[in-house]
């Protein structure tokens, strides 16, 4: 009876951990993809976290299975949080045509791909010069 | 249909954990083909709840105990690393202007 209530709580968590597999594949840009990963991520991790505590059933392990329930949900909106927030400072792309932050915090005009994507170039004319000039102090910047 | 109940929660076990090894997958392949940095780092906070239910249901079918503060440790250093890319992205842009 113990084993069967485990396997229906462990199956619901590898539904919702492949749901949200699915969103981050499927959705299209960050943000979308982070409201997948951050809710239905934290609820299957913890409904297998419960299944293990109901099939171990010693105290050790119902402690420590309570014990990562409570830091996932205390720490996985922290870091969506901070997570999305980079997001958008850095300019990541937003398909839904809406900006509600607009002019509410600070964001690039282009993304972070597009602005390092001249690095190489720009790092390799800074070089060329002083390879010129002194063959032996390629090193130097 | 199974010898016993511990047959049955063995079998479960091991099904789920070949459903969350594709789902590993796919998290791995949005975080190789992520046209981003932003979707790669996603892709990571993904692979972190992946692993944490890995080492439960690990903890099931072998029946150690050790593996859940395997699994707490993976939490914590997800998040760890979570906040410290979300401070690269942030710090990348103070740079630029």
């Amino acid at each position: 009876m113990i084993a069967l209530i485990a396997v229906i709580v462990m199956i619901a968590g590898v539904i919702f951990i492949a749901l949200a597999t699915a969103g981050v594949i499927r959705f299209q840009d960050p943000l979308q993809r982070m409201h997948a990963s951050t809710k239905a991520g934290t609820v299957g991790a913890s409904l297998c976290l419960a299944a293990a505590a109901i099939a171990m059933g010693d105290l050790g392990a119902v402690v420590i299975a309570l014990v990562s329930i409570l830091f996932l949900v205390a720490t996985l909106p922290v870091a969506g949080h901070l997570l999305g927030r980079a997001a958008y400072i850095s300019g990541s792309p937003l398909r839904t045509g809406r900006d509600a932050l607009k002019g509410v915090l600070p964001r690039a005009k282009s993304s972070l791909d597009d602005r390092t994507r001249s690095i190489p170039q720009r790092v390799a004319a800074a070089v060329a010069p002083a390879a010129k000039k002194k063959p032996s102090g390629t090193r130097k910047r | 249909m199974f010898e016993s109940m511990d047959a049955f929660l063995a079998i479960a076990t091991a099904s789920l954990l070949v459903v969350l090894g594709l789902s590993a997958l796919g998290a791995a392949s949005r975080m190789i083909f992520g046209p981003g940095y932003a979707d790669r780092f996603v892709a990571l906070d993904m692979l972190t709840g992946v692993a944490v239910s890995v080492c439960a249901l690990t903890a099931i079918l072998t029946g150690r105990r050790e593996f859940l503060d395997v699994g707490l440790g993976v939490a914590l250093i997800g998040f760890l690393a979570t906040i410290g890319f979300a401070a690269f992205l942030e710090k990348k842009e103070r740079e630029q202007k």
